[in-house]
């Protein structure tokens, strides 16, 4: 093992980012551990317990950043240092250049940008309302990224904006595509001519993603959050995207999104649809009464969406899911048979809170019945959202689950540790993941899942779906080969995965 | 731009600027730190809070008798709010069953919310998860050995272990120490003092650090506080649970870790401290979120 370190005098970053570096360089390849800390005593004198202090640091001061490597030989301690280096150089400049342009109001940002007809506010919940009226008063579009904003509030907004020609995407709407620039939660995908309108962020991800992995693209992506088709609201956003996206000329095909509508928006929402002459998808997932030709999941809706933008028959996507679904009994089987014991049940970690729905939806009906902690009409609630109850299905996206820590598609640290538990639970048979990548999403997932996947896969079948394109920032192949490897069952979509999860588990069940 | 409010502890003279920041730039001067602040950042004992949304690009900072000078422009004091930060009085008896009840409500949020990779793993054994290098494994047992010896009732040894130890601008440590200082002077008024000479070993235990650290521990120590701690300490005293939980998350949306830091140093003397000085020692455990220096010290 050689250690190898530099100082960088007066340097100032906060805790995350330093630990967030020095975790990052910790994970490279030939690397045993790794800290970047300020060179207060206390710092310097656990470097020395851990093996990680140079000669060099003890002439460092309280203000100066050490950073240490230990590694296998000197050229990856050396290149890690590097990586080390520029990711602290790619945090500082951007601070340092736009703390002289960064606008601190809304009102800054127009002048820098007059042009601007959005404002994307991501804000504490409690102020977001308050610069949501600047928007709209100022003339501007709101995707409005926040949550925690009132209903009371949030009708009033939607209710001025529709009144103006503006739409106010949110509350919670973490995800958009504009324009071809994808705001929030979204990924890289082609542009196209299918329109989106989605009140479920992660259903829109998926569909959009799959869209342009089959080769069409997406015109416009609109979230409208999850409250807008409540009665409460009225589905005012839902509906406006609509109008929008059917007098919008680039959109040839709409697809439309949702968790089941209250009744009168679902009412609403059927009433604008026919009376719109483009082709329309509709995907409301667990809806009790979906209506005549809407998509089971949210693959298909997408599938369905693509054949109508090439003027096929929607027809052939049922048979092709059909052959899919066949090859999905095969891999069953093979999974299913080397378990063993009474491994039996399905235990889901999900991301995102539309897969986690669409899961329940798919494994409804199966013996035992299914728990969630965001239970679907037909699921139980658990009891404890950090125990699993016979078959189960868990957000952990969830309030329970987030509050205080970043969203599991950022940090995996809670799913790993979910993982581990769910693997040695004798009745696991099944762990069910979803992978969603993207720009905001974890840079390099696989790299978190890769070691517990591993481990898990000896005893329990691992399957997972990559929600995302070739085109994001983290390669949809590449992660999809790495979990591969790892030992994980690689389904083409959450619905995929879901269909082989509840498959596995029901030959299990014989 | 005009100025909302003048911290209580603002030194007169000359301070120059060490950095700037979005909504707080800090300047140095003769007797320690003095921030010029957004109002989203609040009132502090040595904050000049300002409107306009951001801080003005001034290198210096001059403070005297009747007036601010920011860059070259003069600020009369008379139009500004003085920032009153003592946290001593009426105080908390934490051994009271409304203060007991309070300090429960504070811990859960502290549990349930305060950032990844704060000190909030000595309430919360399961977040010592969120440590992962072995680095970042040895200094959360550090942090957790620290913690133990000071609530234990050994300050001198727990400040030592504690201070300069963490990430970031202010380490996590130190930030700690200032929680537990806060919390005694919080507790002295109804203690009859006697947690006052324990304040000032921990202060001299920790001495150290650069102007920022050096500042807000003075002032812990002194038992001045940030208005988010202020009003945590009034929630508690008053056992108002909805304040509290509101002061707990205002407090948390303080640096990276720094307020949630400073937050669990506060709940855990408040816990502890009640027991020093007992014929027996306070046994303090924190679930297996540390295993004694023994198995790290080498």
């Amino acid at each position: 093992m050689v250690v190898v370190g530099r100082i960088k005098r007066g340097a100032y970053f906060d805790s995350v980012a330093l630990m967030t570096v020095g975790r990052d360089v910790s994970a490279r390849d030939g690397i045993a551990d790794a800290a970047v800390v300020m060179g207060t005593d206390e710092n310097r004198s656990i470097l020395a317990a851990s093996g990680l202090l140079l000669d060099e640091f003890n002439a460092a001061g309280d203000s100066d950043l050490l950073i240490a490597v230990k590694a296998d030989d000197s050229a990856a301690a050396e290149a890690a240092v590097a990586a080390v280096l520029e990711q602290l150089e790619r945090r500082a400049a951007p601070a340092g250049e736009v703390a002289s342009f960064s606008p601190s109001s809304i009102e800054g940002a127009v002048e820098l940008m007059p042009d601007a007809n959005l404002v994307l506010i991501s804000v504490a919940g409690r102020y977001a309302a308050r610069e949501a009226w600047k928007a709209l008063r100022g003339g501007l579009h709101v995707m409005l990224f926040s949550d925690n904003v009132s209903v009371d509030a949030e009708v009033a907004l939607k209710r001025h904006a529709h009144e103006r020609g503006l739409i106010v995407m949110g509350p919670d709407c973490g995800t958009a595509i504009l324009g071809g620039t994808p705001l929030g939660f979204a990924n890289a995908v082609r542009r196209g001519g299918i329109g989106i309108v989605a009140a479920a962020g992660t259903g829109l991800q998926e569909v959009s993603s799959i869209v342009s992995n089959e080769g069409e693209g997406i015109s416009q992506a609109l979230g409208t959050g999850g409250r807008d088709v409540t009665d409460a609201v009225g589905g005012i956003t839902f509906l406006d995207a609509i109008d929008a996206l059917a007098g919008d000329p680039g959109t040839r095909v709409l697809v439309l999104v949702s968790k089941p509508p209250d009744a009168g928006v679902l009412s609403a929402i059927e009433r604008r649809v026919a009376a719109i002459d483009k082709p329309v998808v509709t995907m409301l997932i667990g809806a009790d009464s979906p209506g005549p030709g809407a998509a089971a999941t949210l693959e298909e809706a997408a599938l369905r969406a693509v054949a109508l933008a090439r003027g096929e028959e929607p027809g052939s996507v049922a048979d092709r899911l059909r052959r899919r679904d066949a090859d999905l009994d095969v891999v069953a089987r093979e999974q299913a048979d080397r378990l063993e014991g009474g491994r039996r049940f399905v235990r889901g970690l999900m991301s995102g809170g539309t897969f986690c729905a669409e899961a329940q939806v798919i494994l409804r009906g199966i013996e035992g019945g299914v728990s969630s902690n965001a239970p679907l009409s037909g699921a139980r609630e658990l009891d404890d959202p950090l125990a699993s109850d016979g078959h189960t299905v868990v957000d952990l996206g969830a309030d329970e689950f987030t509050v205080g820590r970043p969203h599991p598609m950022i940090d995996y640290s809670l799913r790993v540790k979910r993982l581990e538990t769910e693997a040695s639970d004798p009745e696991t048979a099944v762990i069910l993941l979803d992978v969603v990548l993207g720009y905001g999403s974890h840079a390099d997932p696989a790299s978190e899942l890769a070691a517990v996947v591993g481990s898990a896969a000896e005893s329990v079948a691992v399957v997972c779906s990559v929600t995302g394109t070739d085109r994001d920032p983290q390669n949809r192949s590449a992660v999809e080969a790495a979990l591969a490897a790892a030992g994980a069952v690689v389904a083409p979509s959450n619905a995929a995965a879901c269909i082989l999860a509840r498959k596995i588990a029901e030959r299990r069940g014989e | 731009m005009r100025i909302l409010s003048l911290g209580d502890r603002l030194e007169r003279g000359h301070h120059a600027l060490l950095a700037r920041h979005e909504r707080a730039a800090n300047y140095g001067g003769p007797a320690g730190l003095l921030s010029v602040v957004t109002r989203e950042v609040g009132a502090g004992p040595v904050n000049v809070v300002v409107t306009g949304g951001s801080v003005p690009e001034a290198d210096s900072v001059r403070v005297g008798d009747g007036a601010v000078w920011i860059g070259g422009r003069r600020f009369g004091r008379e139009a500004a709010r003085v920032y009153v930060s003592d946290v001593r009085a009426p105080g908390i008896d934490a051994r009271e069953p409304l203060a007991l009840a309070g300090l429960d409500v504070l811990e859960n949020v502290l549990r349930d919310e305060a950032p990844s990779r704060s000190m909030a793993f000595l309430l919360d054994a399961g977040r010592i998860g969120e440590f992962r290098t072995p680095f970042e494994l040895r200094l959360a047992r550090r942090l957790a050995a620290g913690a133990r010896a000071l609530c234990s009732g050994d300050v001198v040894s727990g400040a030592r272990r504690l201070r300069g130890c963490g990430f970031g601008l202010t380490p996590s440590g130190d930030d700690f120490l200032c929680g537990v200082m806060t919390g005694l002077n919080a507790m002295d008024a109804r203690g009859g003092g006697r947690f006052g000479a324990s304040i000032r070993e921990i202060n001299t235990a920790a001495e150290g650090g650069d102007v920022m650290v050096r500042t807000f521990r003075d002032l812990a120590a002194a038992g001045r506080a940030h208005s988010s701690v202020r009003s945590l300490i009034r929630a508690l005293e008053r056992g108002d649970g909805e304040a509290i939980v509101e002061a707990t998350r205002r407090l948390l949306a303080h640096g990276a870790t720094s307020g949630a830091d400073l937050a669990v140093g506060l709940a855990l003397v408040l816990r502890f401290a009640p027991g020093w000085g007992a014929r027996e020692r306070p046994r303090v455990s924190f679930d297996g979120a540390d295993t004694g220096d023994a198995a790290w010290s080498s």
